[in-house]
């Protein structure tokens, strides 16, 4: 057995007894992850560390093809990770845990086709052994806090993509999660809808204290967003800095943006991003 | 809660997978991708070998029908047999081919011609060409031109459709960029459109030319003309199971030599098209190939029925759907509507077919040739026979093997189908099978289940089921694998369990790709089904055509290869609608993306 075997046997137990009161939400410990072995095999992420605390909006920037969608899959327990770990509440993840929800970028895709607006938002509900009176319930709330209350019967293509993109979110919010993932979710939109779901989910996360998770290329939204920026370096993807975003927990599209704070930070990541972008 | 949730994941909790550990997973994944298939044929030959020789004695032994083959290959029976079957297939591919995409070209390029012929290819598409096999052993007695006027019957048409389809998918943009450098019709037509409209024309030659093979089989088998069909039928006849089953077999691996060798010459014609470029992503070697055999198939299918269904290949498809699929045709329609133009085209695509029928009526009135009775001496017979005095004995049972072998080999089909899909064992284990069985012609299980089973229905269903259970199995395949990897994941992190998965995603997803295994197995269920009667049985639809051949009854087998017509036409409308019910969000979501 190697030495990261071991580490993975008993690290984990030892941490959890140790420090029960300090364990963060979310904790992405030496992870890392390659596709296929040997020399044909391609490293996407080496050792990358950071900690997301509860209720807190964390946003990952890194450059394009960089692997953030792939860590995203590895800490939502759709992918398995090469060695290192992803922990919930100290909890080593190995499968999607049910306290979280993942939004995907390209919504035409992520939407069954096949399903009404309604039936689209039931699915994942319909193993979770609620009754039907409150599944009606969450769907209708739901649906309502993005404002897509008239679309119940109507299929998501007959939806513009704004709407499409919203009935994903609605999805992830009748699912009650905890921690919202989200993977570059307003990348395919128009620059005037993609501000109004930035400050849609804003709202929405203060109003039900979710720790969001949210990967983006975009720098200005990133800064516009989040608390916290987690930089990543490129290929294989590790992590570079571990910016804090000191904006205040209001924030508005045409004020936050034109504050000096904003574009100091924001011309901080971007040149962190690309120094990055050329190691 | 915290706690609680520590002791719930231990027990589920994964080591991460050592280097080695891996390796060695990879070393085991080649060797099972070797050893597999060979277990699979090895399987399958044991348990013949095992029931042919305890429960079921009628079944040759294997080793006994492998020496029978072995045998046969050094006849020269066998061998002028094959160069039979062959040569009076490529003749006839080749002169349908020349035909049709002469047609093809024509009323691709004249809406007047297009919308004489549209509605005739309609009607005709669904009668195959085994409804007229009776009349032609008539005019041209068990000979190579039967065989020929067969085949012609079948793949004219199909050339035509398929090439008119290419035409009508060339770029409006490509031919505006050749209309701006001033290049001339024929110039036009050799440089943008041929080139264009080649991968259509290639998938219908590709088609065409397996059925060319299929047909002349069918000839030969119920039509008694010389090739390796009639051989199989005589050596049935003189009870010789094992050389029966031997033939079978050469069959069968004939029509895979033919299947891999057209799809390498398709690959290295069309190298440059964009379907072609990119890889496919799937399994085994075979399942690759056959999911670009089930996309053509789409392809030519759908086209037929006027709609557009995926291209070969999910990656090319998306990439495609937007820009080619129905520009010209958008086109078409707002210069048929904005005019009197339009009023013109609705005219002849209706008049046509009504002034034909007119034709025919007054026409054959006067017919006093024994072979043509008058259109209403038809009618009359028809009534006769299929409404009053046959209809229990013969049309109810002939429907009811028809229906009943269709849908189950429907059910079958899918049911297998997601099994295969979603098991990546079995599916490298079956694969050399499903390739090698679906390559049988399907009239030719007939002739073997006779020597198993005899004549009952059971027989005829058996048969049915045997032909038509592919065609749906590797489309339930294909559309399992080709379903868009997002869509799992989100059941996935959403914890949606295997079993909603299978049935609430996957399934779905399948769906439009199902329909089109389903259309071919509506099809091949027709054919196989009005082949069982004719070979030599006393009751049903095509006994009952076969009795009136025999019996110089004209008139009775005119009405018989009506109700055969109308009873293909029928099912295909049948089918044709429940589609448009049951794929109305695919239809819909694919309107949407073009409008984009």
């Amino acid at each position: 057995m190697t030495n990261e075997n071991l580490a993975t046997l008993h690290g984990r137990p030892a941490a959890a007894q140790g420090q029960t009161a300090a364990i963060p939400r979310l904790a992405v410990r030496d992870l890392s992850k390659s596709y296929g072995t040997g020399p044909a095999g391609k490293e996407v992420i080496r050792e990358l560390n950071f900690e997301v605390a509860a209720g807190e909006f964390v946003c990952i920037v890194g450059p394009s093809g960089v692997g953030k969608t792939t860590l995203l899959k590895c800490l939502s327990g759709l992918l398995p990770v090469t060695s290192g770990e992803a922990l919930i509440d100290g909890v080593r993840i190995c499968e999607p845990p049910k306290e979280m929800a993942l939004v995907f970028q390209d919504y035409t895709r992520s939407l069954m086709p096949w399903l009404t607006v309604e039936k689209n938002v039931l699915l994942p509900l319909r193993e979770t052994g609620l009754r039907r009176s409150e599944m009606k319930h969450r769907l209708q709330e739901s649906l309502a806090q993005v404002g897509l209350s008239d679309v119940l019967h109507k299929y998501p293509w007959q939806l513009s993509g704004g709407m499409q993109q919203r009935v994903a979110i609605a999805r992830a919010l009748a699912y009650r999660p905890e921690i919202l993932l989200m993977d570059e979710p307003f990348a395919s939109l128009d620059a005037q809808t993609r501000f109004d779901l930035e400050d849609l989910l804003l709202t929405l996360r203060r109003e039900l204290n979710i720790t969001v998770v949210f990967v983006t290329h975009d720098i200005d939204e990133s800064v516009y967003l989040s608390d916290r920026i987690v930089v990543l370096g490129s290929a294989p993807c590790r992590t570079r800095e571990i910016v804090d975003v000191p904006l205040g927990s209001t924030r508005n599209q045409i004020e936050t943006r034109s504050r000096a704070e904003f574009s100091e930070l924001r011309t901080h990541i971007l040149t962190s991003v690309k120094a990055g972008a050329l190691n | 809660m915290a706690s609680l949730f520590v002791e719930q994941r231990d027990g589920r909790q994964a080591l991460a997978p050592s280097r080695r550990a891996r390796e060695r997973r990879g070393v085991w994944k080649r060797a099972r991708r070797a050893v597999l298939p060979v277990l699979g044929v090895a399987l399958l030959l044991a348990a013949w070998q095992w029931a042919a020789a305890g429960p079921v004695p009628v079944l040759p032994l294997a080793s006994d029908t492998a020496l029978t083959f072995l045998g046969m290959l050094a006849t020269a029976e066998f061998w002028t047999a094959t160069w039979d079957t062959l040569g009076t297939a490529m003749l006839g591919f080749a002169v349908a081919s020349a035909i049709g995409i002469a047609l093809g070209l024509f009323a691709g390029l004249n809406a007047y011609v297009f919308r004489a012929s549209k509605v005739a290819i309609e009607v005709a598409k669904p009668i195959p060409a085994i409804v007229i096999l009776p009349l032609m052993v008539l005019q041209l007695g068990a000979s190579q031109s039967m065989v020929l006027a067969l085949i012609m019957w079948a793949l004219i048409p199909l050339l035509a459709v398929t090439t008119a389809a290419g035409v009508g998918d060339v770029d409006p943009l490509l031919l505006e960029t050749a209309g701006s450098y001033r290049l001339r019709h024929v110039a036009k037509l050799r440089s943008v459109v041929l080139p264009s409209a080649l991968p259509f024309i290639a998938t219908g030659l590709r088609i065409g030319a397996s059925l060319a093979i299929v047909i002349a089989v069918v000839g030969e088998i119920v039509g008694g003309a010389p090739g390796l069909g009639r051989q199989l039928e005589v050596y049935r006849q003189a009870g010789l199971p094992q050389t029966v089953f031997a033939y079978v077999i050469a069959l069968g691996l004939l029509g895979v030599a033919i299947y891999y060798l057209l799809l390498a010459l398709e690959r290295r014609v069309l190298r440059w098209h964009e379907s072609y470029r990119s890889s496919v992503k799937t399994g085994a070697l075979g399942r690759r190939l056959s999911a670009a055999w089930a996309g053509a198939a789409d392809r030519f299918w759908a086209s037929r029925a006027g709609i557009h269904v995926e291209d070969i290949g999910v990656a090319a498809a998306k990439r495609r759907t937007a820009r080619t699929a129905n520009a010209p045709r958008k086109v078409r329609q707002v210069r048929s509507s904005s005019s009197g133009r339009g009023l013109v085209l609705q005219l002849v695509q209706v008049g046509v077919p009504i002034v034909l029928l007119v034709w025919w009526w007054f026409a054959s009135s006067t017919s006093t040739s024994p072979f043509y009775p008058s259109l209403s001496t038809i009618l009359e017979h028809f009534r006769e026979m299929w409404i009053f005095d046959h209809f229990a004995s013969d049309v109810v049972p002939s429907l009811s093997n028809f229906i009943g072998g269709f849908v189950l080999s429907v059910v079958l089909g899918i049911t297998l189908g997601l099994v295969v899909a979603r098991l990546h064992w079995l599916d490298q284990m079956l694969d050399p099978l499903i390739t090698f069985f679906r390559s049988i012609p399907a009239v030719a299980f007939i002739p073997l289940l006779i020597t198993l089973v005899g004549f009952g229905p059971s027989m005829r269903v058996a048969s049915i089921v045997l032909a038509a259970i592919f065609p749906v199995l590797i489309a339930t395949v294909d559309g399992v694998r080709s379903i868009d990897g997002t869509l799992g994941e989100v059941a996935r992190s959403y914890r949606v369990s295997s079993i909603r998965r299978l049935f609430s995603i996957y399934l779905p997803a399948a769906t439009p790709r199902i329909f089109s295994g389903i259309e071919i197995a509506l099809a091949i269920s027709l054919v196989v089904m009005i082949a069982s009667e004719l070979i030599g049985t006393s009751f049903g639809i095509g006994a009952q055509v076969a009795r009136a051949q025999t019996d110089l009854a004209f008139a009775d087998m005119w009405a018989g290869i009506l109700l055969l017509s109308l009873i293909g036409l029928a099912f295909s409308i049948v089918f044709t609608a429940s589609r448009r019910t049951i794929l109305s969000w695919y239809f819909g979501a694919r309107a949407a993306a073009r409008a984009q």
